[in-house]
């Protein structure tokens, strides 16, 4: 009976983890569409920007630092990383939620690979 | 106190310290710079959070003298004080006593031949290819001031790409931030309406699209943090007693147009972001909403003064013409569809010579309808509407955006522009027939018009930055003048009949132009802050201030966005009324 018991014990405590993180990945989607990052960048596509999947990719194993550089790459644009177009600066972003939407980003690297 | 938008992009500023001067006068100074020598034609801005304006703005002499009205009591509080003067940045503001005398203001400028942060973004398109920046102009200036501050930033960060090909870079940088303008400004109009994903590859292949990208990178291939030359160009409209006063309304809003209605006078200002207009009160600054009982999404854009001092409301989305008693706060709406079903889209409706509401002897108010390129005309006493598509014009595309309007005194005719295809003409309301047609340079923009009392019509012309004086009695057009600023964007006129002149108010070169007819003389009336992005101008009847509103529409834009009162200081109304 250990084991069901376990399992159960397991399955409570990694739901509401699994929930959580679905809520954050949702708050984060809708943080970026208020934020209006899609004009520029969408998860998978190439769009002006490159895609949330590319720099989440690039960065998962430096996740810590990046999500502090990229809030500040939200806040203030810049270029010459990701080709040759700049990114606009977005002065509307209040800079705690650039930090999340940072987060955000980050997190969408493949599965296992953070 | 919060930092108004637009401050940072003045010039420097101090906050200084008022403390209170003995009874109500006026709080004067004097500007200097560090020659000692006086600075004629600055504004004097000082911002504070007592009730009344956010803002009020003066402008200093030929001898740097410059005096705020007493009534707004800003001695007794802590203000913070900017200034716009072209070619000077500011150092210090600080207050000195007159031996015996009130407490003075003195401040003190340094010249600087970089204009970049006192000069209108107009000051970018100086000189180069005229027809080019007309269409430029056209495509482009439409929600914000171009180049914005933002966006001579962007030019900086496309300048820091590393790499030899700069023209590609160049090329690539402005590509990417057009596709991204035509996104946010697709969102941005389709507010209201129902709610559907943008469709990224339509948005992205906007038909002027390459032009724009052609124009930028060939116009702005490097860095854009130096301008120099900028003058107003042109004798200030201003004496010792012109004063602005603006008022910053609650965000976020996409303001448009303002009134004064009511008594005691209040400002409405139209939101085209949501249903309801802001209400000021001019004197305590205090600002409530007032919603129109709508059922769906309105947006209201232009304003117009009833003849009984109503107020009439149009729609920016195709829903319902509104009339507000402003005495007794009643609302009723007249839903806008063609005798077939389709959706009206209006933009102006039917005014006179004052600048106020104007039917044709049946009673009935017309409108452009630019969703179908028609005049047409409501009925308010039973909702019935008719529609009447303009005609197309020779050599041009069809749907031509039919735009501005006005109606000749004897009420037979209503004049219309299309902005998108340079045309004007008439519509004879007994006939139902067009009549007239003007046709402009396809570049030329002209935008909303007003018409005098002795039926001359007035166009501004958007893209060249000109205006058109056409005697509709003869047919014949009286002339065509450049403004001092070719690329300021005229988005209005409006006739001012006891001043006998023309207001102009511009949306890319913070400046409002008084044309003069009787001499062909124009002067200008410069506003205190850069991003005053401006579209309609109303007259108040009353006292002959001038009604206005900075109003960019794009949220990502930091311009300013306030109502304001302008009182030209010239005793023109108050010289009227004395002579009844």
């Amino acid at each position: 009976m250990k084991t069901p018991a376990l399992l159960s014990l397991l399955a409570g405590a990694l739901l509401p983890a699994l929930g959580a993180a679905q809520d954050a990945a949702a708050a984060g989607a809708a943080l970026a569409k208020a934020s209006r990052c899609y004009s520029c960048h969408d998860a998978t596509a190439q769009l002006i920007g490159p895609p949330y999947l590319a720099i989440a990719s690039r960065y998962r194993g430096d996740r810590s630092v990046m999500e502090v550089v990229l809030a500040r790459k939200i806040l203030l644009g810049g270029g010459g990383n990701w080709g040759d177009v700049p990114m606009v600066p977005n002065e509307h972003v209040k800079p705690a939620d650039a930090l999340k939407l940072a987060r955000w980003v980050l997190s969408q690297a493949p599965a296992g690979k953070n | 106190m919060g930092k108004l938008p637009g401050t940072a992009v003045i010039g420097l500023s101090a906050c200084l310290l008022l403390s209170a001067a003995a009874g109500a006068a006026p709080l004067s100074g004097e500007i200097r710079d560090l020659n000692g020598k006086p600075v004629a034609d600055a504004l004097i801005t000082l911002t504070s959070k007592l009730p009344g304006p956010t803002a009020t703005t003066v402008f200093s002499n030929a001898a740097g003298k410059f005096s705020f009205p007493a009534r707004d009591g800003l001695a007794a509080d802590a203000a913070t004080v900017s200034v716009r003067a072209l070619g000077y940045e500011l150092l210090e503001s600080t207050t000195h006593h007159r031996q015996a005398g009130p407490q003075d203001l003195l401040v003190i400028v340094k010249a600087t031949s970089n204009q970049n942060a006192t000069a209108p973004p107009s000051a970018w398109l100086a000189g180069g290819d005229r027809e080019a920046t007309s269409t430029f102009v056209l495509d482009c200036i439409g929600c914000h001031e171009v180049p914005a501050p933002q966006f001579r930033n962007y030019a900086n960060a496309i300048a820091d790409i590393p790499g030899s090909d700069r023209a590609t870079i160049a090329s690539h940088g402005w590509g990417a931030i057009v596709k991204y303008m035509n996104f946010i400004s697709a969102e941005e109009f389709s507010r209201g309406g129902e709610e559907k994903p943008l469709d990224a590859q339509n948005v992205y292949s906007v038909g002027n699209g390459e032009r724009v990208v052609s124009y930028l990178t060939q116009r702005f291939p490097g860095r854009m943090d130096h301008v120099s030359g900028y003058s107003w160009g042109a004798p200030l409209a201003v004496t010792p007693k012109t004063a602005i006063y603006e008022y910053e309304v609650p965000r976020p809003n996409a303001i448009r147009e303002a009134v004064l209605l009511g008594d005691p006078q209040q400002l409405y200002v139209a939101d085209v972001s949501s249903n309801h207009l802001f209400k000021v009160d001019p004197v305590t600054g205090q600002t409530s909403t007032v919603t129109i009982p709508w059922k769906g999404p309105v947006g209201p854009h232009s304003l117009h003064r009833g003849p009984d001092g109503s107020l009439w409301v149009a729609p920016f989305v195709t829903s319902a013409v509104s009339h507000l008693d402003v005495k007794t706060g009643a609302w009723q709406s007249f839903p806008m569809r063609t005798p077939e079903g389709k959706p009206v889209g209006i933009h102006d409706l039917s005014a006179g010579a004052a600048h106020t509401l104007l039917t044709d002897p049946q009673g009935h108010i017309w409108f452009s309808d630019i969703a179908n390129n028609s005049v047409g005309n409501l009925d308010p006493a039973n909702g019935k509407i008719e529609i009447y598509r303009a005609p197309e014009v020779p050599g041009r595309p069809g749907n031509g955006s039919l735009y501005g309007l006005a109606m000749s005194s004897d009420r037979e005719h209503v004049w219309y522009s299309q902005v998108a295809i340079g045309h004007f003409g008439s519509f004879n309301i007994k006939t139902r027939k067009f009549e007239d047609s003007v046709v402009l340079p396809m570049n030329s923009g002209p935008r909303r018009l007003a018409i005098s009392d002795d039926d001359i019509l007035y166009v501004p012309l958007y893209g060249s930055g000109q205006l058109i004086a056409y005697d509709t009695r003869n047919h014949k057009q009286l002339g065509i003048y450049d403004l001092p600023d070719r690329a300021s964007a005229p988005y209005a006129v409006t006739w001012d009949p006891v001043r006998k002149v023309v207001w102009i108010p511009t949306s890319n070169a913070d400046v409002i132009y008084r044309f003069n007819p009787a001499d062909k003389s124009i002067a200008a009336l410069p506003m205190p802050r850069t991003g005053a992005f401006l579209r309609m101008v109303d007259v108040d009847p009353r006292s002959g201030r001038l009604i206005t509103s900075y109003s960019n529409i794009v949220q990502q834009v930091h311009g300013p966005r306030m109502a304001l009162i302008i009182e030209p200081g010239d005793g023109a109304y108050q010289k009227k009324e004395l002579a009844r």
